[in-house]
């Protein structure tokens, strides 16, 4: 045996996007994800995603209805970083990289963020 | 025929030292996207920091805290060592911590400092605190404070069973234990690359930074984990060692990540902070078809004690023996070793000097035994003296291979001025193993599981966090008042009706 130990506590590093109430959301990335025309079919495609993420346990429903921070919808970290793989492979836009991703706090960010980087 | 007598480093600091005279130009620490060290590097810029740490009146002895997220782990580790060329002790602390418990823990270990990482600012308390680079401007080359084996070096905060986190304090000399310096024996030999994710402030991550100061290959980690990203490591660096713990490993399978890289450099997969079910390794070993899938068991409080396993279809659940000279014993209700095939509490006995508990005695007279360490685990040794671990319910629960106290979930939750009574248990979950579900019963009408989830983001980590919150009118329990856990996890069911899930 040459190996030194690696050891208890590691985990899934990445964790749910730390928490953003409610009431911080700004209102035009929720109007951005609610109404605009060009958007809706995005919003509803990552919603999907986020469900499929998510096991079902929410539906693309709920999370499109949502303006809350994703951990407080119930997004685990395990949740989240199966929809950055996902995100990369369908869209090749790279999600939180390390070092703080504020769109990753609520659905209508992460909608204006995706909006923004993708045709 | 003998190797050059190398000296043998006492401190942390030694360590670094010593690497960076040995080879100054090699590359100790790769984050990818953020960058990459030298030993030289490392060894200079520690040398600055301390110096600055010095200047703003740190002293031998103070705890200094490191709030870093996984992006910074070259600033981490200049930040590391540079306390401890001060003196002072090391306190990582994980960007994915609450800001509360941030809080507790430098509080309860009285920092008079916190360095921090980009993109991280530290809770306001009794500190001061600054960047990195705000203190590396001033004078360079070692500075003259004495450190010695016997001193503290670290400080690391684990889920206890009461509730709140413990600080689990080792010396130098408990760190440096097993350093191997010679050049043509260092560990990890046949690799130039060793690639993990775990998170700073854990001990697996120690564990590692530990490695990147004495092995062969240099440290490589990335910012944010996920399987996708891990596989496209990989591939391109052919890290020849890599570490992972199993509910990384299980998403990594899951994904079928292996039939679309080439996974062929990979010689050693270990994997740690909780046991691999055997189906697992089973499906490791065969999606890395040179690799060896060696297990590793050990807790904050025990290392450098710990059992290693070579995973043996033979011996599908076991997880080994021990390691580099400590012990292992299974105890009976007095302390006594157990027979083999009788279940009772593991205790594993470090072979370098033990570890202790931070400013807690009543907790480590419970935890720490006359050089023994109890897990917290209750398992069994067969006949050839492997450790096989015993499922038991407790207060503790392992998701994902963080330890979390449900008590200390409960008590966030108690915080809530709409909440009357609360339960958390874990319940089986096919990655994590465990994953957290509350059950709530509010004051009034009209509280969520949202809203609740909301609240704790404040108080707890993310993976502290229930994944499901359960609205109740009353919470099961027994005569004598007690919360019959086995009954609340019914009330997770999918048959079980009547309640209203938060979301």
């Amino acid at each position: 045996m040459t190996t030194r130990q690696a050891a208890d506590a590691g985990a899934i590093p990445g964790t749910a996007a730390q928490g953003v109430a409610d009431d911080v959301i700004p209102g035009v990335a929720v109007q951005r994800a609610e109404d605009a025309g060009a958007t809706s079919g995005l919003a509803a495609r990552l919603a999907g995603m986020i469900s499929t993420a998510c096991d079902g346990r929410l539906t693309s429903e709920e999370i499109l209805a949502s303006g809350a921070s994703l951990s407080a919808l119930g997004v685990t970290s395990l949740a989240l970083l199966r929809l950055i793989d996902a995100v990369e492979d369908e869209f090749d836009v790279a999600l939180d990289l390390g070092g703080g991703a504020p769109y990753l706090d609520s659905f209508p960010l992460l909608v204006g963020y995706m909006d923004a980087r993708t045709p | 025929m003998t190797s050059p007598a190398v000296p043998v480093p006492g401190t942390v600091p030694e360590m670094l030292r010593l690497r960076a005279a040995q080879e100054p130009e090699r590359t100790a620490v790769i984050v990818e996207g953020n960058g990459a060290m030298t030993f030289g590097e490392w060894e200079r810029r520690s040398d600055a920091l301390a110096h600055g740490l010095l200047d703003r009146g740190v002293r031998p002895g103070d705890r200094v805290g490191l709030l870093f997220g996984s992006w910074d782990w070259i600033d981490f580790s200049v930040a590391y060592c540079a306390a401890q060329k001060a003196g002072a002790v090391a306190v990582p602390l994980s960007d994915r911590l609450a800001p509360a418990e941030v809080r507790h823990m430098l509080a309860h270990c009285s920092a008079s400092a916190v360095l921090y990482g980009r993109d991280l600012r530290p809770p306001a308390g009794e500190h001061w605190s600054a960047a990195p680079a705000d203190l590396e401007g001033g004078a360079a080359g070692a500075v003259e404070v004495r450190v010695g084996p016997g001193d503290l070096a670290q400080i690391l905060y684990t889920s206890g069973t009461t509730g709140l986190p413990k600080g689990v304090a080792a010396s130098h000399a408990n760190l440096v234990f097993g350093c191997e310096t010679r050049p043509n024996r260092r560990r990890f030999g046949h690799s130039r690359h060793l690639l993990h994710a775990f998170p700073i402030g854990t001990n697996a991550g120690q564990t590692m930074l530990m490695n990147a100061l004495d092995a062969r290959p240099a440290m490589l980690t990335l910012g944010r984990f996920t399987p996708g990203r891990f596989a496209r490591l990989i591939e391109s660096y052919g890290p020849g060692t890599v570490f992972v713990v199993p509910a990384m490993a299980i998403e990594f399978l899951n994904a079928g990540l292996h039939e679309r890289h080439d996974m062929s450099s990979v010689l050693l997969l270990g994997s740690a902070a909780s046991a691999l079910p055997p189906s697992v390794s089973a499906r490791l070993a065969a999606a890395f078809p040179n690799a060896t899938v060696t297990n590793y068991y050990t807790s904050t409080e025990a290392a450098p004690a710990q059992t290693i396993m070579i995973f043996d279809p033979a011996r599908p659940g076991a997880l080994g023996r021990p390691a580099f000279g400590g012990s292992l014993r299974v105890a009976g209700p007095g302390g006594d070793p157990l027979p083999a095939g009788e279940t009772g509490e593991v205790w594993l006995r470090s072979p370098a000097v033990p570890r202790s508990y931070y400013r807690d005695e009543r907790a480590g007279a419970e935890a720490f035994r006359g050089g023994w360490v109890r897990m917290g685990d209750l398992g069994y040794l067969d006949a050839d003296g492997y450790l096989h671990l015993v499922d038991r319910e407790g207060d503790v629960v392992k998701s994902g291979a963080f330890k979390v106290s449900t008590l200390q979930v409960e008590a966030a939750l108690y915080e809530h001025a709409d909440v009357a009574e609360a339960a958390v248990v874990g319940l089986p979950h096919p990655v994590l193993g465990t994953t957290l579900a509350a059950a709530v019963v509010p004051r009034s009408a009209g509280i969520s599981g949202g809203d609740l989830r909301a609240f704790l983001t404040e108080r707890l980590a993310g993976h502290e966090l229930p994944e499901r919150v359960l609205v109740v009118d009353a919470l099961p329990r027994n005569q004598s008042g007690k919360v019959i856990k086995r009954e609340l996890r019914r009330l997770f069911d999918p048959a079980a009706t009547g309640q209203t899930e938060g979301t």
